[in-house]
């Protein structure tokens, strides 16, 4: 078993969709009775906000800073939108609330060409949705998500050598309560190496039993069965918006993730998609929505973000929006692109693409071919019909194998010597 | 040295009045009389060819052997705003693959133009339209998008748009009633008047 643990130490803030350049953010949280900061942005930082001020000191440094209660349903709302989207690099996903996930990646390794392309895969696609992270591939689950969340990515290969690296985390990083935490500090304890070495019995006297079931399945002693994610049948996606957005330019990049977790829902299922329904949420409690219907089934994101751009080029907001939702219902079958040998020839002439862009600008009913009909009335023996798969099939049909013969041809063997 | 023999030998000095065919092989146009008077023998790749008549529609019947050509070697051919439906029957007659036609509406002159670039710009074989004012700057931008992807941009116009200039690479103009061909302007060569095409 390899489980890859993925943290996000920010998620509370980038669950919004906010531009790093974008104007101070906080998130603050009930601490005991009072607010205090528990995370900000980086402009945020930059005017002297940190985390563990109080919102109305934070205030007083800058009159533009923006604080946000935390809100734990739009954090898990966020992890399972990279838990669906990560559905793509592995079938078998957890959850590990409230920052965590976990992807067991043993038996992607191959198919992905091994440890390094596929982290730096994963690691790369979940920059690009916005999220930082910390990353641990470790043989136990909760030794990952361990190291991982204690930070610096690091691989661990077996269990030997992951008793190893444990032993030099700090303490602070254990997933215990406060008195526990006391405790251990209490008995000059500062690594988890130095509370390995105490024995088993007096451990579970003084933190309990569960503790001590932790610190097996840490080290793969005793089993660690994890809850599979179950992705949902239907993608079916919000973004909240930081601060209310007029312009379509700022809607494209807050859809950008949205299209980008899309790709990763119809990668995992091999499939692409034709009608995606937009639903915009405006501030004044009323939603707008606008469909983007595709010729032929599409899940390349790049592709699918071109096309939004020509669709939002079109559109008038009616109000500002707060809040942006996607949904895709139905998913048609679509192969991925087989690997070649050889260079995949050059796509040049009319590609569904730009077909596709053609449409959404110029609107559905915008092109069109004729066919014959049957029918010995001049005026009758042809008619309209839609442009479909047919027509690029033809195209597909044109280029040429390269190194097969079109017949085969003999050759002769001189075998005299 | 004479200069017949400068003449024989380098190609950077040509005689004014003489016709110097194209390297670069076009379409062929169908058209024996008319492919002798073309630089490449047939219709200019990379180019805008303006087509100028006042039958209906343009001269749709001088294109159909080059788009019949097109569409077996399984070209797109794109018809961007066509003043009326094109009949499939006739042009499944000329040998014109239906499957490989592609009709795009625009609302308005601006986007059919912005079609045409577009289509051009992609690379698509033939593309036709029938716009009417057409600015010189707009000409020069669909040939550079015809120059960039690499296919043929028709434009079927009125004749009287004879007297403006035009950047375009090619320019005929159809009698209306007869079947004969002017070469307004043409690469390698100068005008020539009264080509006989035989019946169109």
């Amino acid at each position: 078993m390899r489980w890859l643990a993925i943290h996000f130490p920010f998620l509370a803030l980038e669950s919004l969709a906010a531009d790093a350049s974008e104007q101070p953010l906080a998130i603050a949280e009930m601490r005991g009775s009072r607010q205090r900061i528990l995370m900000c942005n980086k402009s945020a930082a930059g005017l002297g906000i940190a985390a563990g001020m109080r919102p109305g000191a934070a205030r007083a440094l800058s009159s533009r800073l923006c604080v946000l209660p935390r809100d734990e349903r739009r954090e898990l709302a966020a992890l399972t939108a990279v838990a669906d989207w990560s559905g793509c690099f592995t079938s078998q996903v957890s959850l590990d609330p409230p920052w965590g996930i976990l992807l067991e990646l043993a038996g992607s390794l191959r198919l992905f060409g091994g440890v390094d392309p596929l982290l730096s895969k994963i690691g790369s696609g979940l920059k690009e949705l916005g999220y930082s992270t910390q990353a641990c591939l470790a043989p136990t689950p909760a030794g990952a998500m361990l190291l991982a969340r204690a930070g610096g990515e690091r691989l661990v290969p077996d269990r030997r050598m992951l008793r190893q690296v444990l032993a030099g985390v700090s303490l602070q990083w254990l997933p215990l309560e406060r008195a526990g935490r006391e405790a251990l500090q209490s008995m000059g304890l500062e690594t988890l190496g130095d509370l390995l070495q105490l024995p088993e019995a007096g451990l579970e006297r003084r933190l309990g039993p569960e503790f001590i079931t932790y610190l097996e399945r840490l080290l793969g002693r005793s089993p660690d069965p994890r809850p599979q994610f179950q992705p949902p049948e239907l993608f079916q996606h919000r973004l909240e918006l930081p601060a209310e957005v007029g312009s379509t330019s700022a809607l494209l990049f807050a859809a950008r993730r949205l299209i980008l977790e899309l790709a990763g829902f119809l990668g995992a299922r091999q499939a692409g998609t034709q009608c995606l329904e937009w639903i915009l949420f405006h501030g004044n409690g009323r939603e707008s929505r606008f469909q983007l219907r595709l010729m032929l089934p599409e899940r390349e994101p790049g592709h699918l973000q071109e096309l939004l751009r020509e669709r939002l080029e079109r559109l008038a907001l009616p109000a500002p929006v707060r809040e942006i939702g996607l949904l895709v219902a139905e998913v048609e079958p679509l192969p991925g692109h087989p690997l070649t040998l050889f260079e995949p020839p050059r796509v040049s002439g009319v590609t569904p693409l730009l077909l596709q862009r053609l449409q959404v600008r110029l609107g559905e009913d915008s092109l069109s071919a004729i066919q014959q009909v049957a029918d010995h009335r001049p005026e009758h023996a042809w008619c309209k019909k839609e442009v479909g798969v047919d027509f690029f099939r033809a195209t597909e049909k044109s280029t040429p194998t390269p190194f097969l013969l079109s017949a085969p041809c003999g050759y002769c063997l001189n075998l005299s010597p | 040295m004479g200069v017949e023999n400068l003449l024989r030998q380098g190609s950077c000095l040509w005689r004014g009045g003489e016709f110097y065919p194209d390297s670069d092989p076009g379409i062929a146009t169908g058209f024996s009389s008319l492919d002798r008077h073309l630089a490449g023998c047939g219709w200019p790749r990379r180019a805008i060819i303006e087509i100028l008549s006042d039958r209906p529609g343009g001269a749709m019947a001088l294109l159909m052997p080059a788009l019949a050509t097109l569409s077996r070697e399984a070209k797109e051919i794109i018809l961007v705003a066509p003043p009326y439906v094109p009949y499939a029957p006739g042009f499944s007659i000329n040998g014109v693959d239906l499957t490989r036609l592609l009709l795009v509406k625009g609302r308005n002159e601006k986007e059919c133009l912005w079609v045409l670039e577009q289509v051009l710009d992609a690379g698509c074989a033939a593309a036709l339209s029938w716009p009417q004012r057409l600015s010189g700057m707009a000409l020069r931008r669909l040939q550079l998008a015809a120059e960039r992807g690499g296919g043929c941009g028709f434009l079927l116009r009125r004749s009287h748009w004879e007297r403006d200039s035009s950047p375009a690479a090619l320019r005929l103009r159809v009698a209306a009633a007869g079947n004969r061909v002017d070469i307004l302007k043409r690469r390698g060569g100068w005008p020539v008047e009264g080509i006989e095409l035989g019946a169109l």
